[in-house]
Protein backbone atom coordinates (compact mmCIF):
# COMPACT_ATOMS: atom_id res chain seq x y z
CA UNK A 1 0.00 0.00 0.00
CA UNK A 2 1.30 3.44 -0.89
CA UNK A 3 0.67 5.26 2.29
CA UNK A 4 1.31 8.93 1.69
CA UNK A 5 0.96 10.54 -1.62
CA UNK A 6 0.64 14.20 -0.82
CA UNK A 7 3.48 16.51 -1.56
CA UNK A 8 4.13 19.54 -3.64
CA UNK A 9 4.51 18.92 -7.36
CA UNK A 10 7.16 21.22 -8.62
CA UNK A 11 10.49 20.43 -10.13
CA UNK A 12 11.34 18.60 -6.93
CA UNK A 13 13.05 15.29 -6.69
CA UNK A 14 11.54 12.46 -4.78
CA UNK A 15 12.49 10.81 -1.56
CA UNK A 16 11.16 7.30 -1.00
CA UNK A 17 10.71 6.40 2.64
CA UNK A 18 10.46 2.68 3.35
CA UNK A 19 9.51 2.14 6.98
CA UNK A 20 6.51 0.44 8.52
CA UNK A 21 6.27 2.89 11.39
CA UNK A 22 3.75 5.61 10.50
CA UNK A 23 5.18 8.12 12.97
CA UNK A 24 8.71 7.78 11.61
CA UNK A 25 7.41 7.91 8.06
CA UNK A 26 5.45 11.07 8.70
CA UNK A 27 8.36 12.77 10.46
CA UNK A 28 10.70 11.87 7.60
CA UNK A 29 8.15 13.03 5.04
CA UNK A 30 7.63 16.40 6.68
CA UNK A 31 11.33 17.04 7.17
CA UNK A 32 12.05 15.93 3.59
CA UNK A 33 9.50 18.37 2.25
CA UNK A 34 11.12 21.14 4.23
CA UNK A 35 14.42 20.11 2.59
CA UNK A 36 12.97 20.40 -0.90
CA UNK A 37 11.84 16.85 -1.66
CA UNK A 38 8.58 15.40 -2.69
CA UNK A 39 8.34 12.52 -0.25
CA UNK A 40 6.62 9.18 -0.76
CA UNK A 41 6.10 6.78 2.13
CA UNK A 42 5.86 3.01 1.85
CA UNK A 43 5.13 0.59 4.66
CA UNK A 44 5.85 -2.54 2.62
CA UNK A 45 9.03 -3.27 0.64
CA UNK A 46 7.04 -4.93 -2.18
CA UNK A 47 5.06 -1.75 -2.85
CA UNK A 48 8.20 0.33 -2.84
CA UNK A 49 9.95 -2.03 -5.26
CA UNK A 50 6.95 -2.07 -7.59
CA UNK A 51 7.04 1.74 -7.67
CA UNK A 52 10.83 1.77 -8.07
CA UNK A 53 10.64 -0.56 -11.08
CA UNK A 54 8.45 1.82 -13.05
CA UNK A 55 9.86 5.13 -11.81
CA UNK A 56 13.48 5.02 -10.57
CA UNK A 57 13.97 6.55 -7.11
CA UNK A 58 16.63 9.17 -6.47
CA UNK A 59 17.04 8.98 -2.73
CA UNK A 60 15.73 6.26 -0.44
CA UNK A 61 15.43 6.22 3.33
CA UNK A 62 15.36 2.52 4.10
CA UNK A 63 14.53 0.96 7.45
CA UNK A 64 16.43 -2.28 7.94
CA UNK A 65 13.76 -4.00 10.01
CA UNK A 66 10.46 -3.54 8.23
CA UNK A 67 7.88 -5.57 10.14
CA UNK A 68 8.69 -9.19 9.49
CA UNK A 69 10.92 -8.34 6.54
CA UNK A 70 14.40 -6.96 6.31
CA UNK A 71 16.03 -4.25 4.24
CA UNK A 72 18.72 -6.46 2.69
CA UNK A 73 16.18 -7.94 0.29
CA UNK A 74 15.30 -4.42 -0.78
CA UNK A 75 18.97 -3.65 -1.44
CA UNK A 76 19.31 -6.79 -3.55
CA UNK A 77 16.19 -5.95 -5.52
CA UNK A 78 17.39 -2.38 -6.13
CA UNK A 79 20.71 -3.75 -7.38
CA UNK A 80 18.81 -6.01 -9.81
CA UNK A 81 16.99 -2.93 -11.08
CA UNK A 82 20.40 -1.35 -11.67
CA UNK A 83 19.27 1.48 -9.47
CA UNK A 84 21.50 4.52 -9.31
CA UNK A 85 19.65 5.93 -6.31
CA UNK A 86 21.36 7.05 -3.13
CA UNK A 87 20.34 5.11 -0.04
CA UNK A 88 20.35 6.15 3.59
CA UNK A 89 19.82 3.20 5.90
CA UNK A 90 17.62 4.04 8.86
CA UNK A 91 17.95 1.82 11.82
CA UNK A 92 17.40 1.27 15.48
CA UNK A 93 19.61 -1.82 15.27
CA UNK A 94 23.15 -2.03 16.59
CA UNK A 95 25.91 -0.33 14.64
CA UNK A 96 27.59 -3.56 13.58
CA UNK A 97 24.46 -4.80 11.80
CA UNK A 98 23.91 -1.44 10.17
CA UNK A 99 27.54 -1.36 9.03
CA UNK A 100 27.17 -4.83 7.54
CA UNK A 101 24.06 -3.75 5.63
CA UNK A 102 25.88 -0.71 4.25
CA UNK A 103 28.79 -2.88 3.12
CA UNK A 104 26.41 -5.32 1.45
CA UNK A 105 24.76 -2.43 -0.41
CA UNK A 106 28.13 -1.15 -1.57
CA UNK A 107 29.24 -4.58 -2.71
CA UNK A 108 26.04 -4.72 -4.77
CA UNK A 109 27.13 -1.52 -6.47
CA UNK A 110 24.62 0.73 -4.72
CA UNK A 111 25.33 4.26 -3.62
CA UNK A 112 25.11 3.93 0.17
CA UNK A 113 25.24 7.17 2.13
CA UNK A 114 26.10 7.43 5.82
CA UNK A 115 23.34 5.61 7.77
CA UNK A 116 21.00 7.39 10.17
CA UNK A 117 20.38 5.94 13.60
CA UNK A 118 16.88 5.86 15.04
CA UNK A 119 15.60 7.54 17.09
CA UNK A 120 16.59 10.52 14.99
CA UNK A 121 17.68 13.81 16.26
CA UNK A 122 15.40 16.02 14.18
CA UNK A 123 18.13 18.51 13.40
CA UNK A 124 20.42 15.74 12.20
CA UNK A 125 17.71 14.39 9.96
CA UNK A 126 17.12 17.82 8.49
CA UNK A 127 20.83 18.44 7.92
CA UNK A 128 21.29 15.03 6.34
CA UNK A 129 18.33 15.45 4.01
CA UNK A 130 19.39 18.95 3.01
CA UNK A 131 22.87 17.68 2.24
CA UNK A 132 21.44 14.76 0.28
CA UNK A 133 19.09 17.11 -1.55
CA UNK A 134 22.00 19.22 -2.64
CA UNK A 135 23.66 16.08 -3.90
CA UNK A 136 20.83 14.33 -5.66
CA UNK A 137 18.51 17.07 -6.83
CA UNK A 138 19.27 17.99 -10.39
CA UNK A 139 19.99 21.66 -10.89
CA UNK A 140 19.43 23.01 -14.36
CA UNK A 141 21.16 25.93 -15.92
CA UNK A 142 17.84 27.81 -16.06
CA UNK A 143 17.45 27.39 -12.26
CA UNK A 144 20.80 29.09 -11.80
CA UNK A 145 19.83 31.88 -14.18
CA UNK A 146 16.65 32.45 -12.15
CA UNK A 147 18.68 32.39 -8.96
CA UNK A 148 21.00 35.03 -10.36
CA UNK A 149 18.08 37.22 -11.43
CA UNK A 150 16.48 36.97 -7.99
CA UNK A 151 19.77 37.63 -6.18
CA UNK A 152 19.95 34.21 -4.55
CA UNK A 153 23.61 33.88 -5.52
CA UNK A 154 25.27 35.70 -2.68
CA UNK A 155 28.80 36.34 -1.48
CA UNK A 156 30.35 34.96 1.65
CA UNK A 157 33.59 36.57 2.73
CA UNK A 158 36.63 34.68 3.92
CA UNK A 159 39.07 36.81 5.92
CA UNK A 160 42.72 37.31 5.08
CA UNK A 161 45.33 38.39 7.59
CA UNK A 162 48.83 39.73 7.30
CA UNK A 163 51.15 37.07 8.65
CA UNK A 164 53.70 39.38 10.23
CA UNK A 165 51.25 40.73 12.83
CA UNK A 166 47.89 39.06 12.25
CA UNK A 167 46.22 42.28 11.10
CA UNK A 168 43.16 41.82 8.84
CA UNK A 169 43.88 42.99 5.29
CA UNK A 170 40.61 42.06 3.63
CA UNK A 171 38.79 39.03 2.35
CA UNK A 172 37.90 36.91 -0.64
CA UNK A 173 34.30 36.94 -1.88
CA UNK A 174 33.09 33.38 -2.46
CA UNK A 175 29.76 32.66 -4.08
CA UNK A 176 27.02 30.63 -2.40
CA UNK A 177 23.46 29.88 -3.45
CA UNK A 178 20.92 30.87 -0.83
CA UNK A 179 18.41 28.33 -2.08
CA UNK A 180 14.82 28.94 -0.91
CA UNK A 181 14.18 25.34 0.10
CA UNK A 182 17.60 23.70 0.26
CA UNK A 183 19.56 26.16 2.33
CA UNK A 184 22.99 27.48 1.52
CA UNK A 185 24.53 25.53 -1.35
CA UNK A 186 28.27 25.30 -1.87
CA UNK A 187 29.64 26.29 -5.29
CA UNK A 188 30.38 22.67 -6.21
CA UNK A 189 26.62 22.16 -6.61
CA UNK A 190 26.09 24.86 -9.19
CA UNK A 191 29.25 26.69 -10.24
CA UNK A 192 30.28 24.21 -12.95
CA UNK A 193 26.84 24.78 -14.54
CA UNK A 194 27.22 28.54 -14.28
CA UNK A 195 30.68 28.44 -15.76
CA UNK A 196 29.45 26.45 -18.71
CA UNK A 197 26.51 28.78 -19.37
CA UNK A 198 25.78 32.41 -20.10
CA UNK A 199 25.36 33.44 -16.44
CA UNK A 200 29.00 33.44 -15.46
CA UNK A 201 29.82 36.96 -16.59
CA UNK A 202 26.68 38.59 -15.10
CA UNK A 203 27.47 36.67 -11.89
CA UNK A 204 31.01 38.05 -11.85
CA UNK A 205 29.71 41.62 -12.21
CA UNK A 206 27.08 41.04 -9.52
CA UNK A 207 29.70 39.67 -7.15
CA UNK A 208 32.07 42.60 -7.76
CA UNK A 209 29.27 45.09 -7.18
CA UNK A 210 28.07 43.38 -3.98
CA UNK A 211 31.63 43.08 -2.70
CA UNK A 212 32.46 46.74 -3.36
CA UNK A 213 29.22 47.86 -1.70
CA UNK A 214 29.93 45.74 1.38
CA UNK A 215 33.55 46.91 1.39
CA UNK A 216 32.43 50.56 1.52
CA UNK A 217 30.55 49.76 4.76
CA UNK A 218 33.51 47.92 6.33
CA UNK A 219 35.96 50.63 5.35
CA UNK A 220 34.08 53.21 7.39
CA UNK A 221 35.56 51.63 10.50
CA UNK A 222 38.40 49.68 8.93
CA UNK A 223 40.07 51.70 6.17
CA UNK A 224 42.67 50.03 4.01
CA UNK A 225 40.81 46.76 3.53
CA UNK A 226 40.50 45.13 0.12
CA UNK A 227 38.26 42.47 -1.41
CA UNK A 228 39.18 39.77 -3.88
CA UNK A 229 36.65 38.45 -6.42
CA UNK A 230 37.14 35.44 -8.67
CA UNK A 231 37.01 35.96 -12.40
CA UNK A 232 36.52 33.02 -14.73
CA UNK A 233 38.18 32.61 -18.10
CA UNK A 234 34.81 33.04 -19.79
CA UNK A 235 34.32 36.50 -18.29
CA UNK A 236 37.62 37.60 -19.77
CA UNK A 237 36.16 36.83 -23.19
CA UNK A 238 33.80 39.76 -22.72
CA UNK A 239 35.46 42.59 -24.63
CA UNK A 240 33.71 45.03 -22.30
CA UNK A 241 35.09 43.42 -19.15
CA UNK A 242 37.52 46.15 -18.16
CA UNK A 243 34.98 48.89 -18.88
CA UNK A 244 32.28 47.12 -16.89
CA UNK A 245 34.56 46.67 -13.89
CA UNK A 246 35.52 50.31 -14.13
CA UNK A 247 31.83 51.33 -14.22
CA UNK A 248 31.13 49.32 -11.08
CA UNK A 249 34.06 50.94 -9.30
CA UNK A 250 32.78 54.37 -10.32
CA UNK A 251 29.20 53.58 -9.31
CA UNK A 252 30.18 52.27 -5.89
CA UNK A 253 32.77 54.99 -5.37
CA UNK A 254 35.35 52.33 -4.57
CA UNK A 255 39.09 52.84 -4.60
CA UNK A 256 40.34 50.67 -7.51
CA UNK A 257 43.26 49.45 -5.43
CA UNK A 258 40.77 47.96 -2.95
CA UNK A 259 39.65 45.43 -5.57
CA UNK A 260 41.65 42.33 -6.40
CA UNK A 261 40.59 40.17 -9.33
CA UNK A 262 41.62 36.56 -8.84
CA UNK A 263 42.32 34.78 -12.08
CA UNK A 264 43.22 31.11 -12.31
CA UNK A 265 46.20 29.95 -14.27
CA UNK A 266 43.87 28.24 -16.71
CA UNK A 267 42.01 31.49 -17.29
CA UNK A 268 45.22 33.41 -17.68
CA UNK A 269 46.36 30.84 -20.20
CA UNK A 270 43.52 31.86 -22.52
CA UNK A 271 46.27 33.46 -24.44
CA UNK A 272 44.97 36.33 -26.41
CA UNK A 273 46.41 39.75 -26.83
CA UNK A 274 42.97 41.14 -26.01
CA UNK A 275 42.94 39.52 -22.55
CA UNK A 276 46.44 40.73 -21.80
CA UNK A 277 45.50 44.25 -22.92
CA UNK A 278 42.35 44.27 -20.81
CA UNK A 279 44.12 43.10 -17.68
CA UNK A 280 46.91 45.57 -18.24
CA UNK A 281 44.40 48.43 -18.54
CA UNK A 282 42.84 47.44 -15.23
CA UNK A 283 46.25 47.13 -13.61
CA UNK A 284 47.32 50.57 -14.84
CA UNK A 285 44.22 51.89 -13.10
CA UNK A 286 45.47 50.23 -9.86
CA UNK A 287 43.09 47.26 -9.76
CA UNK A 288 45.06 44.34 -8.28
CA UNK A 289 45.41 41.13 -10.22
CA UNK A 290 46.01 37.89 -8.41
CA UNK A 291 47.10 34.62 -9.98
CA UNK A 292 44.89 32.07 -8.23
CA UNK A 293 45.66 28.43 -7.37
CA UNK A 294 49.28 28.86 -8.34
CA UNK A 295 51.16 25.64 -8.92
CA UNK A 296 48.23 23.54 -10.12
CA UNK A 297 48.14 24.68 -13.75
CA UNK A 298 50.64 24.32 -16.51
CA UNK A 299 52.16 27.52 -17.75
CA UNK A 300 52.82 29.14 -14.40
CA UNK A 301 56.14 30.78 -14.97
CA UNK A 302 55.31 32.06 -18.42
CA UNK A 303 52.09 33.64 -17.15
CA UNK A 304 53.83 35.27 -14.22
CA UNK A 305 56.16 36.90 -16.63
CA UNK A 306 53.63 37.86 -19.30
CA UNK A 307 50.60 39.10 -17.36
CA UNK A 308 50.62 42.14 -15.05
CA UNK A 309 49.87 40.26 -11.82
CA UNK A 310 50.39 41.97 -8.48
CA UNK A 311 49.76 38.96 -6.26
CA UNK A 312 50.16 35.22 -6.28
CA UNK A 313 48.05 32.73 -4.34
CA UNK A 314 49.77 29.54 -3.26
CA UNK A 315 47.37 26.68 -3.83
CA UNK A 316 45.82 24.92 -0.84
CA UNK A 317 47.04 21.60 -2.18
CA UNK A 318 50.58 22.55 -1.12
CA UNK A 319 49.68 24.56 1.96
CA UNK A 320 47.42 21.83 3.33
CA UNK A 321 50.10 19.17 3.16
CA UNK A 322 53.29 21.11 3.87
CA UNK A 323 53.22 20.35 7.60
CA UNK A 324 53.71 16.67 6.95
CA UNK A 325 55.10 16.56 3.43
CA UNK A 326 58.63 17.85 2.99
CA UNK A 327 58.27 18.18 -0.79
CA UNK A 328 55.16 20.34 -0.41
CA UNK A 329 57.07 22.50 2.06
CA UNK A 330 59.95 22.95 -0.38
CA UNK A 331 57.51 23.87 -3.16
CA UNK A 332 55.73 26.47 -1.00
CA UNK A 333 59.01 28.01 0.00
CA UNK A 334 60.21 28.12 -3.61
CA UNK A 335 56.95 29.70 -4.81
CA UNK A 336 57.15 32.39 -2.14
CA UNK A 337 60.76 33.12 -3.05
CA UNK A 338 59.96 33.27 -6.73
CA UNK A 339 56.99 35.56 -6.19
CA UNK A 340 58.98 37.93 -4.03
CA UNK A 341 61.78 38.05 -6.57
CA UNK A 342 59.18 39.12 -9.12
CA UNK A 343 57.82 41.71 -6.68
CA UNK A 344 54.53 39.93 -6.04
CA UNK A 345 52.60 39.74 -2.79
CA UNK A 346 52.11 36.13 -1.67
CA UNK A 347 48.85 34.81 -0.24
CA UNK A 348 48.64 31.26 1.12
CA UNK A 349 45.18 29.70 0.99
CA UNK A 350 43.90 26.72 2.93
CA UNK A 351 45.69 27.71 6.15
CA UNK A 352 44.12 25.67 8.90
CA UNK A 353 46.53 25.47 11.79
CA UNK A 354 48.72 27.66 13.96
CA UNK A 355 51.70 25.54 12.92
CA UNK A 356 51.03 26.28 9.25
CA UNK A 357 50.82 30.00 10.08
CA UNK A 358 54.19 29.85 11.83
CA UNK A 359 55.75 27.95 8.97
CA UNK A 360 54.46 30.41 6.37
CA UNK A 361 55.56 33.38 8.45
CA UNK A 362 59.05 31.93 8.64
CA UNK A 363 59.06 31.47 4.86
CA UNK A 364 58.22 35.14 4.47
CA UNK A 365 54.71 34.66 3.09
CA UNK A 366 52.75 37.93 3.28
CA UNK A 367 49.10 36.98 3.75
CA UNK A 368 47.16 33.92 4.92
CA UNK A 369 43.60 32.77 4.35
CA UNK A 370 41.87 29.60 5.51
CA UNK A 371 39.60 27.97 8.08
CA UNK A 372 42.28 28.46 10.70
CA UNK A 373 41.80 32.21 10.32
CA UNK A 374 38.13 32.39 9.48
CA UNK A 375 35.51 30.52 7.51
CA UNK A 376 33.53 32.26 4.77
CA UNK A 377 30.91 34.45 6.46
CA UNK A 378 28.21 37.01 5.73
CA UNK A 379 29.08 40.69 5.30
CA UNK A 380 27.64 41.40 8.77
CA UNK A 381 29.61 38.61 10.38
CA UNK A 382 32.77 39.84 8.68
CA UNK A 383 32.11 43.33 10.08
CA UNK A 384 31.88 41.79 13.57
CA UNK A 385 35.00 39.72 12.93
CA UNK A 386 36.83 42.94 12.00
CA UNK A 387 35.47 44.82 15.02
CA UNK A 388 36.69 42.05 17.31
CA UNK A 389 40.19 42.60 15.91
CA UNK A 390 39.96 46.38 15.92
CA UNK A 391 43.08 46.64 18.06
CA UNK A 392 45.17 45.31 15.22
CA UNK A 393 45.79 48.00 12.65
CA UNK A 394 45.19 47.11 9.04
CA UNK A 395 47.24 49.32 6.78
CA UNK A 396 48.01 48.30 3.24
CA UNK A 397 50.62 45.64 2.75
CA UNK A 398 54.24 46.54 2.96
CA UNK A 399 55.97 45.57 -0.25
CA UNK A 400 58.15 42.50 -0.07
CA UNK A 401 61.78 43.00 -1.03
CA UNK A 402 62.10 42.80 -4.78
CA UNK A 403 63.09 44.70 -7.85
CA UNK A 404 59.54 45.34 -9.01
CA UNK A 405 58.16 47.32 -6.12
CA UNK A 406 55.82 49.20 -8.42
CA UNK A 407 53.91 46.00 -9.00
CA UNK A 408 52.40 46.16 -5.52
CA UNK A 409 48.74 46.69 -4.96
CA UNK A 410 49.27 49.23 -2.23
CA UNK A 411 50.97 51.74 -4.47
CA UNK B 1 14.83 1.17 35.12
CA UNK B 2 12.23 2.49 32.74
CA UNK B 3 10.39 4.20 35.59
CA UNK B 4 13.44 6.41 36.17
CA UNK B 5 13.02 7.99 32.76
CA UNK B 6 10.84 11.09 32.39
CA UNK B 7 7.50 10.41 30.70
CA UNK B 8 8.06 13.11 28.13
CA UNK B 9 11.16 15.07 27.22
CA UNK B 10 9.79 18.35 25.88
CA UNK B 11 12.98 19.21 24.00
CA UNK B 12 12.30 16.50 21.40
CA UNK B 13 8.89 17.97 20.61
CA UNK B 14 10.31 21.47 20.57
CA UNK B 15 12.91 20.34 18.00
CA UNK B 16 10.17 18.70 15.95
CA UNK B 17 8.12 21.89 15.94
CA UNK B 18 11.14 23.93 15.02
CA UNK B 19 11.95 21.71 12.06
CA UNK B 20 8.51 20.96 10.61
CA UNK B 21 6.24 23.59 12.17
CA UNK B 22 3.41 23.38 14.69
CA UNK B 23 0.72 21.98 12.41
CA UNK B 24 2.88 19.13 11.12
CA UNK B 25 4.16 18.24 14.57
CA UNK B 26 0.56 18.09 15.89
CA UNK B 27 -0.25 15.73 13.02
CA UNK B 28 2.80 13.61 13.83
CA UNK B 29 1.80 13.48 17.50
CA UNK B 30 -1.71 12.36 16.47
CA UNK B 31 -0.27 9.57 14.28
CA UNK B 32 1.96 8.49 17.12
CA UNK B 33 -0.99 8.28 19.52
CA UNK B 34 -2.87 5.99 17.14
CA UNK B 35 0.14 3.89 16.26
CA UNK B 36 1.43 3.48 19.80
CA UNK B 37 -2.02 2.39 21.01
CA UNK B 38 -2.31 -0.23 18.30
CA UNK B 39 1.28 -1.41 18.79
CA UNK B 40 0.80 -1.77 22.51
CA UNK B 41 -2.45 -3.66 21.87
CA UNK B 42 -0.78 -5.98 19.36
CA UNK B 43 2.31 -6.38 21.51
CA UNK B 44 0.22 -7.17 24.59
CA UNK B 45 -1.82 -9.72 22.63
CA UNK B 46 1.41 -11.34 21.41
CA UNK B 47 2.69 -11.36 24.97
CA UNK B 48 -0.49 -13.04 26.19
CA UNK B 49 -0.10 -15.92 23.72
CA UNK B 50 3.68 -16.07 24.16
CA UNK B 51 4.59 -15.03 20.57
CA UNK B 52 7.92 -13.49 21.54
CA UNK B 53 9.07 -12.78 17.98
CA UNK B 54 6.03 -10.57 17.50
CA UNK B 55 6.66 -8.97 20.90
CA UNK B 56 10.21 -8.08 19.83
CA UNK B 57 9.03 -6.72 16.49
CA UNK B 58 6.25 -4.50 17.85
CA UNK B 59 8.32 -3.06 20.65
CA UNK B 60 11.38 -2.54 18.45
CA UNK B 61 9.31 -0.16 16.33
CA UNK B 62 7.71 1.53 19.34
CA UNK B 63 11.13 2.05 20.91
CA UNK B 64 12.27 4.24 18.02
CA UNK B 65 9.15 6.27 17.37
CA UNK B 66 8.61 6.92 21.09
CA UNK B 67 12.20 8.07 21.54
CA UNK B 68 12.01 10.34 18.50
CA UNK B 69 9.07 12.16 20.07
CA UNK B 70 10.75 12.30 23.47
CA UNK B 71 8.50 9.66 25.08
CA UNK B 72 11.46 8.36 27.02
CA UNK B 73 9.77 6.17 29.63
CA UNK B 74 7.69 4.37 27.01
CA UNK B 75 10.74 3.98 24.79
CA UNK B 76 12.77 2.49 27.64
CA UNK B 77 9.96 0.08 28.46
CA UNK B 78 9.66 -0.91 24.79
CA UNK B 79 13.42 -1.49 24.63
CA UNK B 80 13.22 -3.86 27.61
CA UNK B 81 10.29 -5.69 26.06
CA UNK B 82 12.12 -6.00 22.76
CA UNK B 83 15.17 -7.40 24.58
CA UNK B 84 13.06 -9.86 26.56
CA UNK B 85 11.30 -10.88 23.35
CA UNK B 86 14.60 -11.46 21.58
CA UNK B 87 15.95 -13.39 24.58
CA UNK B 88 12.85 -15.58 24.56
CA UNK B 89 12.22 -14.74 28.20
CA UNK B 90 8.46 -14.79 28.57
CA UNK B 91 8.56 -14.33 32.35
CA UNK B 92 10.60 -11.14 32.23
CA UNK B 93 8.59 -9.91 29.25
CA UNK B 94 5.32 -10.32 31.14
CA UNK B 95 6.78 -8.70 34.25
CA UNK B 96 7.95 -5.68 32.26
CA UNK B 97 4.74 -5.68 30.22
CA UNK B 98 2.62 -5.27 33.34
CA UNK B 99 3.59 -1.59 33.48
CA UNK B 100 2.84 -0.98 29.83
CA UNK B 101 -0.73 0.31 29.91
CA UNK B 102 -0.05 2.81 32.67
CA UNK B 103 3.06 4.12 30.90
CA UNK B 104 1.24 4.44 27.60
CA UNK B 105 -1.59 6.34 29.31
CA UNK B 106 0.84 8.69 31.07
CA UNK B 107 2.67 9.28 27.77
CA UNK B 108 -0.45 10.05 25.79
CA UNK B 109 -1.74 12.35 28.55
CA UNK B 110 1.55 14.20 28.60
CA UNK B 111 1.53 14.46 24.81
CA UNK B 112 -2.03 15.77 24.85
CA UNK B 113 -0.96 18.45 27.27
CA UNK B 114 2.05 19.46 25.22
CA UNK B 115 2.19 22.21 22.66
CA UNK B 116 2.65 19.80 19.79
CA UNK B 117 -0.75 18.29 20.39
CA UNK B 118 -2.48 21.60 20.92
Amino acid sequence: MLVLLEGTRMSLSRLHIVDDDPTIREIARRVAEAAGFEALGFDAPADFLAAAASDPPELVLLDLAIGEQDGIGVLEALAKLNSRCAIIVLSGLEDRLVGAAVRIGRSLGLQMLEPLAKPFQLHDLRARLSAAAAMVLPIRESDVRDALASHQLVPRYQPKVRLSDGAPVGCEALVRWQHPSRGLLAPSHFLPLVEAGPSITPLTYQMIERAMTDLAAWRQRHPGLSVAVNVSARSLDDAEFADRVWEILARTGADPSSLTLEITETAAMADTAAVAAMLTRLRIRKVNLSLDDFGTGFSSLVELHRMPFSELKVDRAFVGTMETDRDARVIVKAIIGLAHTLGLITVAEGVETEAAMDMLREMGCDVAQGYGIGKPMTAEAFQEWLDARAGIAAPSLAPPPGPRGLAHGSR
Amino acid sequence: MAADEPVLDPSALAALEEVVGAAASAEIARLFREDSESRVARGSAALAVGDLAAVAREFHALKSSAATLGARRLSALAARLEAAGLAGDVIVARQVGSGLDATLRATLDALAGSRAAA
